[in-house]
């Protein structure tokens, strides 16, 4: 069998001579093994740019909506990918027919910021590869194994969906992970308001969970339209208390729990942690997981008369 | 810079009680933006309004805050005051101090604070108004009645008396609805027939009014003025035109099944006119039972029908057509009592419901008119009606009292005796409820007169015994168990919203009780209307109803209708949503949650054949309900009248003050 980044290219490669899309977008290598970068390749001698390693974090759903109404595109796409493109078909930026997926079976994806605090120097690293589940650094002059909690984003320790819901040809098979159960937030409600209030006077309002993320994608956010006064854009307890908690809110049964918000934030909110405990809710409420079924009405806009009401 | 005018009014001692109205006046002059403030005893009088229009002009105000009551009472005053002055309408802002303020607080320094808080927040949004608009919708001035009972009946004559073109849907074969299936009617005893075929025969005939039977509507779009309706007018088998109604067809026809017009205690055939009087007279094939269709052969009413009127193969036929305004009058159905199976019914033969009991008293019913038990044809000597079965009973789920059993009951009772002298009846009854014009007096004639014997109490148990009825039960007044050996037993069961109501309602963008009848837009003000503009009730469709109570209501629809298309054309709702095409993203989560429809994706084509989408809200349509702006995660809808911004400086005048 050959190796995913063959597989990808060979893929590729056919969707490109056949012209059956315009653009694949994918990984290519990046700076360090850790880190990949998302490329786009028009023509099919350019299809060995394309890779695929346990770097590949980004999700390029966000490149997908960007693309819509310039023709198919082909997209690599992860499980969590996957789930981001059915949420932008459901809430139409974009159409099925629009999108090939390349989906990848994955085992989860580095965190390069957490490699450090692992020991591994990412200047000196020379290649990064899974092994018995868990993961193989080169550095050069030894060789270290990594357990997966120790470097994996965060969010694909929790990931219950390895093999995209949707695509249109598979790559690789489910890896026999069983999902982590997040155990971050206190019981208490006082020291879980503690909690946030602490991690939430953190965070700088550099806004880069909102750019990264595949579902955040209204051409201007809430938090910059803010009049001054009452709610401003000042960094501080309350405002950032209500740019989190809003836009938590605003993805409440749409996010997909890809994780890049949490890898992307500099000041290390567990952003995911919020996420998480609202896809948790909107499950027990509605049975309704986000983007596992293209063809479903968004949970939120929806109302059935045997919808539950909140618990008392 | 805006220039506020700020109106207290003291509403009599109604405001002046409890508020400091001097105080609020004073203070509202010192908001930023208020040119001149005041306060009156009724500012809502004439001489109150002119001291309005007096400061517009003096202190050249832009925009007015009246601090008094409830906008609901009157915002439409002093928006006609302010543009009488010569300012857009809009530009006019309530501070409700009495049922917000004064009419809830007894202490009077602290309503007083409040009521300068309120005033502050009116002053906020005030200063944020901006003009306007109404504009002008065209109307469609031709009305859809949806229901042939004698509620869609009536509506239909009226409107198309006042000279507007009508259409008429029944889903039954022919119009009448229950009315038909009636031989008299409370309180005067007149015969059903004899009132009601006259009007169907007008209805047919009146030029204004097209009839659609065995139809029904499909598809609703579109709003008050331009409704968008799709019809199925399902195959008759029968041609309309050629057909002469001679009857041979039916009359021949080898297929006999119950007799849904008989409540199914006669016999009809598989090609049948449901009852004589049918309007139209015109017989439709019941496909589901006709030999051809169960692969058997016969062809017997095509080879008799003298004009070559019957035509196997038709298909059903879909229209869609556009109407200005819909009246329902869908009417109800009784309670399938012989699901629960209490009191024997539909067990026991001679245990029969008052519908079943209409049909035998009437002369062209199963019986000819005769009485006689179901089981063995005989007369009855001992007849036991039973009232509230099934209503004003939360066990059975109709909280409800069906209102007309009592008076029927008391019908039956009356007519009985009146055809047989020599029986007995006895009626069991919670209360009677006999509240219309002359229902008081029939029930009493009814006891009186024709010596009925009325029983306050409920009846626990009715079963079989030899060849009798035994009833069971507990008269209440005096204290004690009865048991009356009948030979019939009538039950007068609840009656219920149509099976299919919840869905015509959402067909309709109309809502529902929780017992699923039609909801009125106000219980005491506005019985007809619905939620939806353009929309009516009438009769039973709303809830339990008397013929009386269903003519007068359908009357009022069909002015409602009347007075809709007597106008040359609509004004929009000016405040109403809008979206900042430019910032839409077009997720259309705002087209899903409108409870109106109101909202669609459109094209945006630019140059080049560059285009996207975004949504857009139709005037027509929309209500201003808002649902959309807070749905709108980009915040790019607001309501007009009620933008984000107003409401945000309303909440930091009211915070940050
Ligand atoms: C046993 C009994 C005796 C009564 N006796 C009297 C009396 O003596 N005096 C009196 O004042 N009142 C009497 N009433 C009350 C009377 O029946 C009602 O007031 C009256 O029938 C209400 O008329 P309506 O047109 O609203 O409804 P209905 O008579 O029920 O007519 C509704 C019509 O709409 C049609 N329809 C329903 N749904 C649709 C649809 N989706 N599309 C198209 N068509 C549809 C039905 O087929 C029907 O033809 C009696 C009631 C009962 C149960
Ligand atoms: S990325 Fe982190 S710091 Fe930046 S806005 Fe998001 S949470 Fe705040
Ligand atoms: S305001 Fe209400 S009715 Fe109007 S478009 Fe928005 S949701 Fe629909």
């Amino acid at each position: 069998m050959n190796s995913p980044t063959e597989q990808i290219r060979t893929e590729a490669r056919r969707l490109l001579e056949s012209g059956d899309v315009s653009v694949v977008i994918g990984y290519g290598p990046g700076s360090t093994p850790a880190r990949a970068t998302p490329v786009f390749v028009r023509r099919a001698e350019d299809v060995d740019r394309l890779f695929w390693s346990p770097a590949c974090a980004q999700n390029l759903a966000l490149y997908v909506r960007e693309q819509a109404g310039r023709g198919k595109v082909a997209v690599v796409a992860k499980g969590c990918d996957a789930r981001s493109i059915a949420t932008l078909i459901q809430e139409k930026q974009t159409r099925r027919e629009d999108v090939y997926i390349i989906g990848v079976a994955c085992s989860g994806v580095v965190d390069p910021g957490r490699l450090a605090p692992a020991g591994v120097d990412e200047g000196t690293l020379k290649s990064l590869a899974p092994e018995n589940g868990g993961l193989k650094a080169d550095c050069g002059d030894r060789d270290v194994r990594l357990e997966r909690e120790m470097v994996l984003k965060r969010a694909c320790l929790f990931c219950d969906t390895p093999v995209p819901p949707l695509s249109d040809t598979l790559i690789g098979e489910a890896p026999p992970l069983q999902p982590a159960t997040d155990q971050t937030l206190p019981e208490d409600l006082d020291a879980r308001r503690e909690f946030w209030a602490e991690q939430f006077s953190k965070c700088v309002r550099c806004y880069a969970c909102r750019q990264v993320c595949p579902a955040c994608y209204c051409k201007e956010c809430f938090t910059d339209r803010l009049p001054v006064g009452w709610v401003s854009k000042r960094i501080a307890g309350p405002e950032n208390w209500m740019y989190h908690t809003t836009r938590a809110f605003h993805l409440a049964g749409r996010c997909v729990g890809c994780g890049e918000c949490e890898r992307v934030c500099p000041a290390d909110i567990p952003i995911q942690t919020l996420m998480r405990r609202m896809a948790g809710e909107v499950d027990a409420l509605f049975g309704y997981r986000a983007g596992m079924d293209p063809d479903a009405e968004p949970v939120l806009a929806t109302y059935r008369d045997d919808d539950e009401g909140p618990a008392e | 810079m805006a220039r506020v005018g700020v109106f207290v009014c003291w509403c009599g001692s109604n405001i002046a009680r409890t508020v400091d109205v001097q105080r609020v006046a004073e203070e509202a002059g010192r908001i930023p933006g208020v040119v001149f403030a005041t306060d009156y005893k009724y500012m809502c009088s004439e001489p109150g309004q002119t001291m309005v229009r007096d400061a517009i002009r003096d202190h050249r105000l832009d925009r007015v805050v009246v601090a008094s009551c409830s906008p609901r009472l009157h915002e439409p005053t002093f928006q006609r005051c302010i543009s009488e002055a010569g300012l857009n309408p809009y530009m006019v802002e309530m501070a409700n101090i009495r049922e917000h303020c004064s009419w809830v607080h007894q202490d009077k320094d602290a309503a007083t604070e409040k009521a300068i808080d309120l005033v502050r927040m009116a002053v906020a949004k005030a200063r944020r108004d901006f003009p306007l608009f109404r504009n002008e919708i065209p109307i469609t001035k031709r009305a859809l009645v949806i229901g042939g009972g004698v509620a869609g009946i009536q509506a239909a004559l009226d409107i198309a008396d006042a000279g507007y073109p009508v259409t008429l849907v029944e889903r039954t074969p022919s119009i009448g609805g229950r009315m038909a299936q009636y031989d008299k009617t409370f309180p005067t005893l007149d015969c059903a027939a004899c009132i009601l075929t006259p009007k169907m025969v007008d209805c047919a005939s009146h030029p204004n009014i097209t009839i659609l039977t065995y139809a029904e509507v499909e598809e609703v779009t579109g709003f008050v003025g331009n409704f968008n309706i799709r019809i199925r007018k399902k195959a008759r088998g029968v041609d309309m035109e050629k057909c002469t109604g001679c009857g041979v067809c039916y009359s021949k026809c080898p297929v006999k099944v119950p007799n849904e017009f008989e409540e199914g205690m006669g016999e009809r055939r598989a090609i049948y006119v449901p009852f004589p009087q049918a309007v139209p007279n015109v017989p439709v094939i019941d496909r589901e039972h006709c030999r051809l269709n169960n692969d058997l052969k016969c062809g017997v009413c095509q080879k008799l029908c003298p004009t070559g009127a019957i035509a196997y193969d038709q298909q059903d036929e879909v229209v869609t057509e556009q109407f200005g305004a819909i009246v329902v009058a869908t009417g109800f159905r009784m309670w399938d009592h012989s699901q629960i199976g209490e009191y024997g019914y539909g067990s026991i033969p001679d245990v029969i419901s008052g519908l079943q009991f209409e049909r035998l008293m009437n002369a062209s019913g199963p019986t000819e008119g005769k009485i006689v038990r179901p089981s063995d044809h005989r007369p009855p000597k001992t007849v036991v009606f039973v009232a509230c079965v099934g209503s004003r009973s939360e066990n059975h789920g109709h909280e409800y009292c069906s209102k007309v059993c009592c008076m029927y009951t008391a019908k039956h009772a009356l007519l009985l005796k009146e055809k047989y002298p020599d029986t007995q009846s006895y009626v069991f009854y919670m209360d009677i409820r006999a509240n219309g014009k002359g229902y008081e007096e029939f029930v009493r004639r009814t006891i009186e007169e024709y010596g009925a014997n009325y029983i306050r109490g409920r009846v626990s148990r009715i079963y079989r015994h030899g060849d009798k009825v035994v009833v069971k039960g507990a008269d209440t007044l005096l204290g004690r168990p009865v048991e009356i050996e009948a030979d019939m037993v009538v039950l007068a069961t609840a009656m219920e919203p149509q099976e299919d109501a919840k869905d015509l309602a959402r067909k309709l963008g109309i809502s529902t009780d929780q017992h699923n009848w039609f909801s009125e837009a106000h219980p005491k003000l506005k019985p007809v209307e619905v939620l939806s503009s353009g929309i009516f009730l009438a009769g039973a469709c709303q809830y339990p109803k008397d013929i009386p109570d269903t003519v007068a209501q359908a009357s009022g629809a069909a002015s409602k209708v009347a007075g809709l298309f007597s106008k040359p054309h609509l004004l929009s709702e000016p405040m109403i949503a809008s979206v900042r095409e430019e910032d839409c993203a077009a997720c259309g989560q705002c087209v899903q949650v409108c409870p109106f429809s109101a909202i669609e994706l459109v094209e945006l084509n630019g140059k080049n054949g560059a285009s996207r989408r975004a949504a857009r809200v139709n005037e027509g349509l929309c209500h201003g309900c808002g649902t959309c702006v807070a749905g709108c995660r980009g915040s790019c809808i607001d309501l007009r009248g009620f933008t984000n911004a107003q409401v945000l400086s309303e909440i930091d005048a009211l915070a940050l003050a």
